[in-house]
């Protein structure tokens, strides 16, 4: 077992592009939130850059400056809405990440504490968990928080269900989100630079340990 | 909305996205907001805002408004019942908005805050000044101030005899974090636009204090600060622009109050004092080193 883990309780794992290969295509949700956001009568092109679920919450906040508190809701409500149906189609066949199994089986003989944060939506990480067969003991989805990852409550939250210490904890992830959160709360990190990105994802916001695949941690 | 942070940024990309992170990892326990001002940067500054933290609330500015009028622009916005004003080349640490906050909240007489501003290293930082004062303008350009800097007289200005250990009642703390009450604001006003880098912070303390309004240092709410980030890429620019800025200090309030030959005395010092540093025979500007 990787040395990054000696002395874990705990290690929470972003679950897309990390344990699960799914069909996600962010370029379509990103084009759908927009869409929405212009039905509003925002301008989306500020929102461009935006991650999904980043630009939802922008457009809703200038819904809310703008003095249409319930539009921004209702906006809110629809855009989770779509994605997450999108989502389910995109997710609807997931597949394993090469050495998933192995690692996580290693874990659990160690007693290690397995979380998944992700900012999926929930049900539609649910059905992933249980198709791939993941054994986990928390999950964390973007329903059970007030901020997603980048900020670190995703991970807060497992820590205080779990009541352990930060430093007692790994949070492993394919996106600079994922380790910016771990950090973020004092956890250890490891960022998986998988083959198929061609820029390092991690550029800015540097993890603990950088791997190319899940096989390194073994 | 309790907190408002704003920070105006130029060409500061990497120092602002620690900035930032910083206080995504350190927020205050109660309800803020982070705007960030964006100043034309040609470095991508805004852009990483928008790509990495979407939470932030980012104007970007087609041209150089300055610090001031930046933070004035942010002031209007801001919701919050204090308002942090913060230089884009720090770092917050864990508990600092927390402290700084509950003390502005126990001391409703106070209309700002300084932090204990330290090196990347833990050294800390000289952040908290007196007014410039004619008398301690002259010890200071006579060098008394270096010759005897633990005296409170000769070491006014720059208070070479604080300690930076204690919670104390101060005229100005470095702009770099100076937290507002929005009491103080509404009631002293904006900063002063014709102070566009240098001074906007000590006339808006000198105001404020003006008024009867008190100013403090806080040891316990610390601040990492790189220093220097913004003006440091246009150094001879920034010490004139400084010099120039305390000329217009003292224009706005010693002209007044003071003899004329003394009023003259003291701005022609202050003119030989900027040739002398841009010819490179001292090494600080009067506050070329304090702003980022």
């Amino acid at each position: 077992m990787h040395v990054i883990f000696q002395n874990a309780q705990a290690v929470l794992f972003d679950l897309d592009g990390t344990l699960a290969e799914t069909d996600i295509d962010f370029s379509k949700l990103r084009e759908a939130t927009l869409k929405l956001v212009a039905e509003y009568g925002l301008d989306p092109q500020p929102l461009q850059s935006l991650d999904v679920l980043g630009a939802v919450e922008k457009a809703a906040s200038e819904l809310r400056s703008a003095g249409r508190p319930e539009q921004a809701e209702e906006f809110r409500r629809r855009a989770l809405a779509r994605l997450q149906a999108m989502e389910m189609a995109y997710c609807a066949t997931p597949r394993p990440v090469p050495g998933m199994t192995d690692l996580l089986n290693a874990l659990k003989a160690t007693e290690v504490r397995i979380g998944i944060i992700t900012r999926n939506d929930r049900q539609v990480s649910l059905r992933t968990l249980e198709q791939l067969q993941i054994p986990y003991d928390l999950l964390v989805s973007r329903d059970d928080v007030q901020k997603v990852k980048p900020h670190p409550e995703h991970v807060l939250v497992a820590l205080q269900e779990w009541q352990i210490a930060p430093e007692r904890c790994v949070v492993v992830g394919d996106y600079w989100m994922d380790v910016e959160a771990g950090r973020c709360a004092g956890c250890r990190t490891v960022g998986i630079w998988r083959r198929d990105v061609p820029i390092n994802p991690f550029r800015n916001h540097p993890p603990d340990v950088l791997v190319r695949e899940l096989r390194e941690l073994l | 909305m309790t907190l408002s942070i704003l920070i105006v940024n130029w060409n500061t990309r990497d120092l602002l996205r620690a900035c930032l992170r910083s206080l995504r990892c350190y927020p205050l326990s109660e309800p803020m907001e982070v705007w960030v001002l964006d100043n034309a940067s040609r470095d991508g500054s805004a852009e990483m805002v928008r790509q990495e933290f979407a939470e932030v609330h980012l104007i970007a500015s087609e041209s150089n408004l300055g610090y001031a009028a930046g933070n004035n622009l942010l002031m209007q916005k801001a919701q919050g019942e204090y308002l942090l004003l913060l230089n884009a080349d720090t770092e917050v640490t864990e508990g600092a908005l927390d402290t700084a906050v509950q003390f502005l909240r126990e001391h409703p007489e106070a209309a700002a805050l300084g932090a204990k501003l330290v090196h990347p290293d833990g050294r800390v930082q000289a952040s908290v000044r007196g007014f410039p004062e004619p008398e301690a303008v002259m010890w200071e350009y006579l060098g008394l101030a270096r010759l005897f800097p633990r005296s409170r007289r000769f070491g006014a200005y720059r208070m070479t005899w604080f300690t930076y250990d204690h919670i104390a009642e101060v005229d100005q703390p470095m702009g770099t974090f100076l937290m507002l009450s929005r009491r103080a604001v509404e009631e002293v006003g904006l900063m002063d636009e014709r102070f566009p880098i240098f001074f906007n912070e000590v006339d808006w303390c000198y105001r404020a204090k003006k008024m009867g309004w008190k100013i403090y240092f806080h040891p316990g709410v610390v601040v990492i600060h790189h220093g220097g980030a913004s003006t440091r890429q246009v150094r001879p620019q920034m010490i004139w622009e400084s010099h120039r800025s305390l000329q217009k200090f003292y224009q706005k309030h010693y002209r007044q109050r003071l003899p004329l030959p003394i009023y003259g005395l003291i701005l022609w010092s202050i003119t030989c004092n900027a040739w002398l540093r841009t010819l490179g025979r001292g090494r600080e500007g009067w506050q070329s080193e304090r702003k980022a």
